[in-house]
């Protein structure tokens, strides 16, 4: 159990490095994060489902200048790492009680995710101040390095954590007592505020018609299928 | 450029935001990656000198190649003021185009595709061809992004300011485009929740009305909550965890 924990968490904090460190490339995004993870530990399905689920939160929450916004990303890792490991301690529990832990450790993660990254940023200000101009290419090139190690530490910890708070609940009645949830159900409430959030950016750059424009090929579309 | 010097400064510029902080912002990151890029000493110290005396730079991080290729270009002619105004112009614009429109779009076609696959298939477990709907955002994302990054360093050795001024009208042109297309999707998205929501409340095993309105209006507070509340910055993540609570009294009582 202990190997499955640190496993995860290394997977995962590989994977968070995209958000931020190496290349941002898009590979730490829920949607992406989750079934990556889930494909690893054979779990795609569950991850695809938890990522779909996940993304469109906080979509919102963009990282514009130098603003540090709710760690989706993270969520995401908790989540996927969450149910992976739920799957391994408590095999007999279903997966939609294990989907509703993972979801509600994700809402958790995501603020524990940026108040870590704002401390990260903050523990980086002194390897900028231990440079100065006559500092060499190889001291520039190290700081860089342990940025990098700093912030593969960040997701670590946020990933770890959240798997050590599970592991104690999964100790406790807790999980048995849950009721038996639908996925349709788990979709519908994230779905709500995932709009919300596009939709707030909609309304700021005023396109309400071509919103209600999708809405009515929505519409027309859901009945031609039926 | 030969590939082998493309390919020196394209790695360390993938690593531009390793060390980030609220002092310095990006500066480690983009010394690191134009010192690797120049192989003359004397300009390798006025880099150092002309970064170190601002002490922070901040951009884009896709938009960054273009500023790194015109300092190839032009190598120590081109660190002035206005070489270092470019980073807000294409920190603004980039952040535009890249973080508020094109991932936003991309993601919530990517989302909503996989929600119609669940609504035909009925099954998390098996919906075929869905199951690649990662890749609607992953790939072109990357050929955007990636792309600017390389051809801006490419560009800019090249044609110095003058690829910075063609990347700027290139971003600026399908913002709007982007903007219709995620109003657009949203409404699909919109219309998918109420046939979700309608679904839900077609399989309800109850006879009692009550049931189906308490879960309906559920949704439609979060809904509004989220929307109207979206000024504080956490409540996204506060709705989400009181609303899987709330869902959870729901189906005990």
């Amino acid at each position: 159990m202990v190997a499955t924990v640190i496993i995860l968490s290394l997977t995962a904090a590989t994977v968070l490095l995209d958000k931020l460190a190496v290349g941002e490339f898009g590979l730490s995004q829920p949607l992406i994060l989750c079934p990556l993870i889930g494909l690893i530990f054979n779990n795609f399905d569950i991850g695809l489902f938890l990522g779909c689920v996940l993304q469109l939160i906080w979509l919102g929450s963009l990282p514009l200048g130098g603003k540090e916004p709710l760690d989706n990303q993270g969520a995401g890792a908790v989540a996927i790492c969450g149910y992976i490991l739920g799957q391994k301690v408590l095999p007999e529990i279903s997966h939609e009680r294990l989907v509703f832990v993972a979801l509600l450790l994700a809402g958790f993660a995501s603020i524990l995710g940026q108040v870590l990254s704002q401390m990260t940023k903050k523990i980086n200000n002194h390897l900028v101040n231990n440079l100065n101009i006559y500092s060499s290419y190889h001291s520039i090139f190290f700081a860089n390095i342990a940025g990098l190690l700093i912030y593969f530490l960040r997701g670590f910890v946020l990933v770890i954590v959240f798997q050590l708070i599970l592991l104690l609940v999964l100790m406790t009645p807790f999980p048995y007592k849950l009721p038996q949830f639908t996925f349709l159900e788990l979709i519908i409430l994230p779905l709500a505020i995932g709009i919300a959030s596009i939709a707030n950016i909609v309304v700021i750059k005023k396109r309400f018609l071509f919103t209600i424009i999708g809405f009515l090929l929505g519409n027309i579309l859901w009945i031609i299928v039926k | 450029m030969d590939y082998r010097e493309i390919i020196k400064t394209i790695i360390p510029s993938l690593f531009l935001s390793n060390c980030w902080s609220y002092q310095g912002q990006q500066i480690i990151g983009i010394l690191t990656t134009l010192l690797a890029a120049i192989k003359r000493e004397e300009v390798k110290a006025l880099i150092k000198q002309k970064f170190w005396q601002r002490n922070t730079f901040n951009t884009n991080p896709y938009c960054s190649g273009v500023m790194i290729g015109i300092v190839l270009h032009s190598e120590k002619e081109i660190l002035n003021d206005a070489f270092f105004s470019l980073q807000y112009i294409f920190g603004s614009i980039g952040d535009d185009f890249f973080w508020r429109s094109l991932r936003p779009m991309l993601l919530s076609i990517a989302v909503l595709i996989l929600l119609i696959g669940y609504l035909l298939y009925g099954n998390i477990y098996s919906i075929g061809f869905f199951a690649v709907t990662p890749l609607i955002f992953l790939i072109p994302f990357n050929i955007i992004a990636q792309g600017t990054r390389i051809r801006g360093i490419i560009n800019g050795k090249k044609y110095g300011r003058n690829a910075a001024v063609q990347l700027i009208q290139s971003l600026r042109r399908p913002i709007n485009t982007f903007y219709n297309t995620l109003a657009l999707t949203m409404g699909l998205l919109f219309s998918g929740l109420i046939v979700i929501v309608g679904h839900y409340n077609i399989g309800l095993n109850s006879i009692y009305v009550i049931d189906k309105i308490s879960f309906t209006l559920l949704v439609i507070l979060v809904l509004l909550i989220s929307f109207v509340l979206s000024k504080f910055e956490r409540i996204n993540s506060y709705l989400l965890i009181l609303s899987l609570l709330i869902l959870l009294i729901i189906k005990i009582l």
